[in-house]
């Protein structure tokens, strides 16, 4: 969270209460007074509240939910405003920089949520105030998943969906060991330092290629279209070679501070892009319509880096892995060579060659001394080699990295679980309270109250006139705990004269 | 010898099959001494591909005119 400078913001001090008894010890020296029997004056007091409100961490920076129910921006351009919920109201202010950074009003009935920190006025001779707080708002933002925004978010998903931007099929499989990596996103936001800082500590050899661009506010959806096309253009390709991943997104926020991910450009780039794409917006709760067009979304960008950046240290421990398997296949392959030419060397041609006519033991010696030349000459050579080959092995051993890199995996694994838990809880939340909904507008819940539905059994549809129905025919009533069939006897049609007499 | 690979997964992959056939023992002693080889030769590539010095962080924009530029990343990392 930014920090921001408050003008009035007080010296923060490590011994507050020794500051205060200072204080008061200051006022009543000035006033000739002993400690116990101070009288304080309107000003004095509310500038001991407000001293203290403004030492409280919490009060200077909190987020607060609640309905709009007072909303006025006066000519000095300032917005006055009441926040309140079923037994509370709280006043608040924001003033007119903050309010241009607005992205849409707030009015009256709005459910939103306010960031800001809390302040006790002060008043002026020609206008006294105080006596009571208020919350100066940095942010105004809507409640998520109750306005205007959640509605566009569904509609455009829909959309998009129906247009198979979504598609599993359309997801492409990131390249195990990347030469050059992308990353699209703001240059001083913290989520480019988290993934440079993963990257590096990854593998500093591969090259990485950052595309700036704006990631809240207006402009930001323009400025990320072009750094998506900017990264898949030919220009950069020859300029800087083959990107072989690109990384996109940005570090947590509000919805609406996320927002340009899910508008619809932004989102049609991504789908469209041709070098494959890891989104990385927000914190693992956050879901953008981009993570959705992407070919793979990380939880954050730190995990996206984790993902996209191969591993030196695990892919030395692989290699070393495969060239012990070489070489204990190739000492194996000799041995068996060896040892094949051994049983040849003790057939009874070789051992007793008096048993063959004289030019065949001549020819017998030549060939016995090539073979011997050509093989025991390699077989030396070979051995030599292998020696070699051991003795870097035994100097590199993989064990130890390996055991940190599974402690680390299980790190990560743990925070996995604990952020999908909490996504689960809320969701099973929310459906709750669609089902407390959907509950109150069934027509059975209507039954319960005295009404009663009618219902033609013979094409089950509910009557609503009695011109649907006859004298002499069979009806259903349905009740809140079963039903009846009844007959009509009369059909009295409402001109004055009402309602069918069963 | 076979072509050497363009990529560090060409290599790792050539490499795993090579490790597969002499792990099965089947071949004539020329063929695997010569995939033996090959076999080592695709490994000093991947080491050399590991070892890689540390590379610069590049940034690339368009300036007004539509021209790209590129500068290094300036500012310290952890």
């Amino acid at each position: 969270m930014e920090r921001w400078a408050w003008d009035d913001f007080n010296e923060p001090t490590n011994d507050t209460d020794e500051v205060w008894q200072q204080f008061l010890e200051r006022l009543c020296w000035e006033e000739g007074r002993e400690l116990g029997e101070f009288v304080f004056t309107v000003s004095q007091l509310n500038d001991y509240v407000r001293g203290l409100i403004n030492d409280d961490p919490i009060l200077q920076g909190l987020w607060v939910r609640g309905e709009i129910s007072r909303w006025q921006v006066y000519q000095s351009g300032h917005a006055y405003f009441t926040l309140k919920d079923e037994t509370s109201q709280l006043e608040g202010v924001m003033w007119r920089e903050r309010l241009a950074y607005l992205r849409e009003m707030p009015k009256v009935g709005d459910m939103v949520r306010v960031f800001g920190r809390l302040r006790v006025p002060k008043g002026t001779p020609q206008q006294p105030r105080g006596g009571r707080f208020e919350i100066e708002a940095e942010r105004i933002v809507r409640e998520w998943q109750t306005g205007v925004w959640w509605q566009r978010f569904e509609e455009l998903k829909r959309k998009l969906q129906a247009e198979g931007l979504f598609d599993a099929e359309r997801k492409r499989s990131l390249p195990q060991f990347p030469q050059r990596i992308g990353i699209i996103t703001s240059l001083d936001g913290a989520a480019l330092r988290d993934m440079l800082r993963i990257a590096r500590q990854r593998h500093a050899g591969i090259e990485i290629i950052v595309f700036p661009s704006l990631v809240q506010g207006e402009e930001a959806p323009k400025t990320l279209m072009a750094a998506l096309q900017l990264a898949n253009s030919e220009r950069v390709r020859q300029l800087v070679g083959e990107i072989d991943v690109l990384i996109i997104g940005r570090g947590g926020g509000s919805m609406e501070d996320l927002w340009a991910f899910n508008e619809e450009c932004v989102v049609r780039e991504v789908a469209t892009s041709r070098i494959p794409i890891v989104s990385a917006v927000g914190h693992e709760v956050d879901f953008t319509l981009t993570d959705f067009a992407a070919d793979v979304r990380a939880p954050t960008p730190t995990a996206a880096a984790q993902m996209v950046v191969p591993d030196r240290q695990e892919w030395l421990a692989r290699l070393e892995q495969l060239a012990l398997r070489l070489n204990q296949a190739m000492r194996h392959r000799l041995r068996d060579a060896a040892e094949r030419w051994r049983r040849l060397a003790e057939r009874r041609c070789f051992t007793d060659p008096t048993s063959l006519s004289a030019d065949r033991r001549q020819l017998l010696d030549l060939l016995t001394l090539q073979l011997d030349k050509a093989f025991g000459r390699d077989l030396a050579r070979w051995q030599e080699c292998l020696n070699e080959w051991q003795r870097r092995l035994l100097a590199a051993s993989p064990t130890a990295q390996l055991e940190r890199w599974r402690e680390r995996l299980g790190r990560y694994d743990d925070a996995l679980r604990a952020a999908a838990r909490k996504a689960l809880q809320r969701r099973q939340q929310t459906l709750q309270v669609f089902a407390a909904k959907l509950e109150a507008l069934s027509p059975y819940a209507v039954l319960q109250r005295g009404y009663a539905l009618v219902r033609d059994p013979a094409t089950g549809r509910v009557v609503t006139r009695t011109a649907h129905l006859t004298k002499g025919q069979i009806a259903e009533v349905l009740m809140a705990d079963g039903q009846l069939q009844v007959t009509i006897n009369e059909v009295m049609t409402d001109d004055g004269k009402d309602a069918a007499n069963l | 010898m076979e072509r050497m690979p363009q990529t560090f997964e060409e290599a790792v992959s050539r490499l795993e099959e090579i490790v597969r056939l002499l792990e099965s023992g089947e071949l004539p002693l020329d063929e695997t001494v010569r995939l033996y080889e090959e076999g080592q030769k695709l490994l000093a590539f991947c080491q050399q591909k590991l070892a890689d010095a540390e590379r610069r962080i590049k940034i690339v924009t368009l300036n007004n005119g539509g021209e790209l530029q590129v500068r290094e990343f300036e500012g310290d990392l952890p």
